[in-house]
């Protein structure tokens, strides 16, 4: 089976190499034939790689541990749905995992180009066919699924971290992210190769870049959880480099999903577009080298290992030609207009970027930094929280700010009399809620203070333009306020869905300020019967329970709690050795309150005199992080949910101008 | 053994599949133009006067909740119709349906 699947990726990667060929044969041949040959090669690739995703799946849920990648993360006594999610575990798992989305993403763009976008389709075949080829590449000679070996008895088990139910949506999410931010980029150079720099492009790429942007952004949120439940360190983001990688790409395509909607209105920042987004593409690269290449443990096991230096190649070749394309159709990427006041919508969108832009080379500098000092031969220096916690406060509030004044100002300029009525309430909102903060002895985090007072201007923007619309189209019609305001809504989807989703950031934000500026923390050695007391809680330590897992044997220390004096329960936090995998685990305990906060209980370590070492968290408001992910997917189905006046008008406008060669397989 | 029949009919399947479309001689049909300098500008045109349209729309959801006083919105409502307008009719002129055109 395993020279099947290994045959198949190696038949997948030629496939690709022909979609170049006969795709840039099609390109400057004009040739229809090259290019449907060229896109079936794609519906090839499919098949291929759906055969060796069905015998690397089958290899594993039948034990096969000749398998090289299933013997080494998986076992027998492995529960069954963690057999699924170790899939994507392994380096080869995962990187199958980026190529079967990649082609499911590649046919569906492919056929989204069929209605005004024919003459880009041979060169975007070509370029998708280039980064499939570059992944089936590593997926065939360095990385490959189907290595075998003699078959051991069992397997060495997957890492207790991973055997935890968000492996099932974490890494399938980021790398939806990650993967889709392949299809913008692959548009905007086929574009430029084609001439083809108009409108079309753009409304193509704007929907992909959402779809990815959303997984991107719930793919950090779930992994936040995931780490804030599992890994029991007492928080929800760390500044890992694994976690820094996700997010440098999510922040440049933030900016892009802004700046696109100036080049829409105004036909200005076209260069700056084409340059984000080739920068997200070249970043989501960057950031599944991060993970794989091993360059994180240290830069000689990178220099050692197998995969790095064909990423290396790929930045290359992504920097490099995406540059070399810019220069070469700047005069076809001129603006069409200037921004004609500071006061203005596309002034606030431009300050927007900059500030998003500054915000992920801040993070690219703190993850490239440590590298950089250990590969001049000294020891590597670290980046610690104080550093990127600097620059989220400097580039944050500032963005929060924009969040609120953007929506206020009108496009080309703003009158004072205008900005003067449109920000009265919002700042006397922020002066309020930034007073309220001191006076109720809030003012400890002077950081904490701002940005509650900037959430609370921001917020009541969002919230006044939700009533304003609503209220101008009742008064406008004989419409009733709940249909003026699904109306107001449904007719203008992307610009009421940003706000939803900005009203989700600023959940986000009171959240994140919430459970770490005003966090309480105790720890102590307690024997039985001893009580630690944690601001308003208590816990008081009853004894450890042993139980037996399917894979592993837990040690919990069994904590009454009480809140205000009533209380709230049994807390259980455990360590578990796993047999096969030889390690241990921390499992935390959680209790989440009324008022949104949790009270968090690590067990540090148990004595042998049956002591037990706790330390317990109070994060008020820590909730209202979870809650913000379901805010901030609600805003962005809003935005990506199709728009047929956009549709029809696009219709419209290649209905009078056919083009050339607009049927295609 | 089976494997390596397997990977023949793979082989094979994948080689019919990308030859198929070739497998006939070129037709007509088969050629794909490019755009023309001509459609370009038109396609830009109507891009133009569509951004216009929707320009206009905007400043009306701008003006009807107050972001943009009376003074502004009659301003820059006039400038987005003089720049529809000024598409339209350079539109009408490229395909020989305007007042030029017709004469």
């Amino acid at each position: 089976m395993a020279l099947v699947g290994q045959g198949a990726l190696i038949l997948a990667l030629l496939l690709a190499l022909w979609a170049i060929a006969a795709g840039l044969a099609a390109a400057t041949g004009r040739d229809a034939r090259l290019m449907r040959s060229a896109a079936l090669a794609l519906w090839g690739i499919l098949g291929l790689v759906a055969v060796a995703v069905a015998i690397f799946v089958h290899a594993i849920v039948t034990h096969d541990f000749s398998f090289q990648v299933v013997a080494s993360s998986t076992s027998r006594s492995l529960p069954w749905g963690y057999l699924i999610t170790s899939a994507w575990a392994s380096q080869a798992g995962s990187l199958l995992l980026w190529v079967s989305i990649l082609i499911v993403f590649s046919l569906l763009a492919l056929r989204a180009t069929r209605q005004g976008l024919a003459e880009i389709r041979p060169w975007l075949i070509a370029i998708l066919g280039a980064i499939l080829a570059f992944f089936l590449l590593l997926l065939v000679v360095p990385a490959s699924p189907f290595a075998t070996q003699v078959a051991p008895p069992d397997g060495n088990g997957l890492n207790p971290a991973l055997q935890n139910p968000y492996m099932a949506t974490h890494p399938p999410a980021l790398y939806l992210g990650y993967v889709g931010l392949a299809i913008p980029f692959a548009l905007a150079m086929a574009s430029m190769l084609a001439g083809r720099v108009d409108a079309r492009w753009v409304v193509a790429s704007r929907r992909w870049t959402l779809v990815a942007w959303g997984f991107l952004g719930v793919g950090m949120l779930l992994g936040s959880h995931w780490a804030y439940q599992e890994i029991g360190w007492g928080g929800f983001w760390a500044w890992d480099p694994v976690e820094n990688a996700a997010l440098m790409p999510w922040l440049v395509a933030t900016a892009f999903l802004h700046s696109v909607i100036v080049q829409e209105k105004k036909g200005m920042l076209k260069v700056w577009n084409i340059a984000l987004i080739a920068g997200a593409f070249a970043l989501s690269i960057f950031g599944t080298f991060l993970t794989r290449s091993g360059i994180l443990s240290s830069v000689h096991a990178f220099v050692e290992s197998d995969i790095g230096w064909y990423f290396i190649v790929a930045l290359i070749l992504v920097c490099g030609g995406s540059t070399l394309l810019i220069v070469w159709r700047l005069p076809l990427l001129r603006a069409d207009q200037r921004i004609e006041s500071v006061a203005s919508r596309e002034a606030t969108f431009l300050f927007n970027n900059l500030l998003l832009v500054g915000m992920a080379f801040a993070v690219l500098w703190g993850v490239v930094f440590p590298l950089l000092t250990e590969a001049v031969g000294r020891v590597r220096e670290t980046v610690s929280s104080p550093f990127y916690e600097f620059f989220a406060i400097a580039f944050g509030i500032p963005l929060l700010l924009l969040m609120g004044i953007g929506p206020l100002i009108a496009w080309r300029r703003a009158s004072l009399a205008q900005l003067r009525r449109s920000f009265l309430w919002p700042l006397v909102a922020g002066l309020v809620a930034g007073a309220a903060m001191l006076a109720l002895g809030l003012g400890s985090s002077w950081a904490g203070a701002a940005t509650g007072s900037v959430c609370a201007f921001t917020a009541v923007t969002i919230i006044s333009e939700f009533v304003r619309g609503t209220r101008a189209r009742h008064s406008l019609g004989d419409e009733r306020w709940p249909t003026a305001f699904a109306r107001m809504i449904g007719k203008n989807r992307r610009r009421y869905g940003g706000y939803v989703v900005h009203l989700g950031i600023i959940v986000f934000v009171i959240g994140a300020i919430g459970s770490s500026a005003y966090e309480s923390r105790a720890q102590g050695l307690l024997e039985r019967g001893q009580t630690l007391a944690i601001g308003d809680a208590t816990l008081t330590f009853r004894g450890v329970e042993e139980a037996e897992g399917p894979n592993y044997t837990q040690r919990a220390a069994v904590l009454d709690a009480t809140l205000g004096g009533e209380p709230i329960g049994t807390l259980a936090p455990a360590r578990r050795a796993y047999t096969r995998e030889q390690t241990t685990s921390n499992e935390v305990a959680i209790h989440t309150t009324l008022s949104g906060g949790d009270l968090f209980v690590i067990l540090d370590g148990i004595r042998g005199d049956g002591a037990v070492q706790i330390k317990a968290f109070y994060k008020p408001l820590v909730t209202l992080i979870w809650l913000s992910g379901l805010i901030f997917v609600l805003g962005v189905v809003l935005c990506v949910w199709p728009d047929a006046r956009e549709r029809r008008r696009i219709l419209r406008r290649y209905a009078e101008e056919p083009l050339s060669g607009e049927a295609g397989p | 053994m089976i494997a390596y029949l397997v990977l023949a009919a793979l082989a094979v399947a994948v080689v019919v599949l990308v030859a198929w479309p070739l497998a006939r001689p070129a037709a007509e049909r088969d050629h794909l133009d490019a755009t023309t300098e001509g459609q370009r500008r038109r396609l830009a045109l109507r891009e133009e006067r569509d951004l216009a349209l929707e320009a206009l729309k905007e400043l009306e959801l701008d003006h009807a909740t107050h972001h943009i006083s009376d003074v502004d919105y009659a301003d820059l409502v006039q400038r987005e119709r003089v720049r529809a307008a000024e598409a339209i009719r350079a539109l009408d002129e490229e395909l020989g349906t305007g007042p030029q055109g017709a004469r």
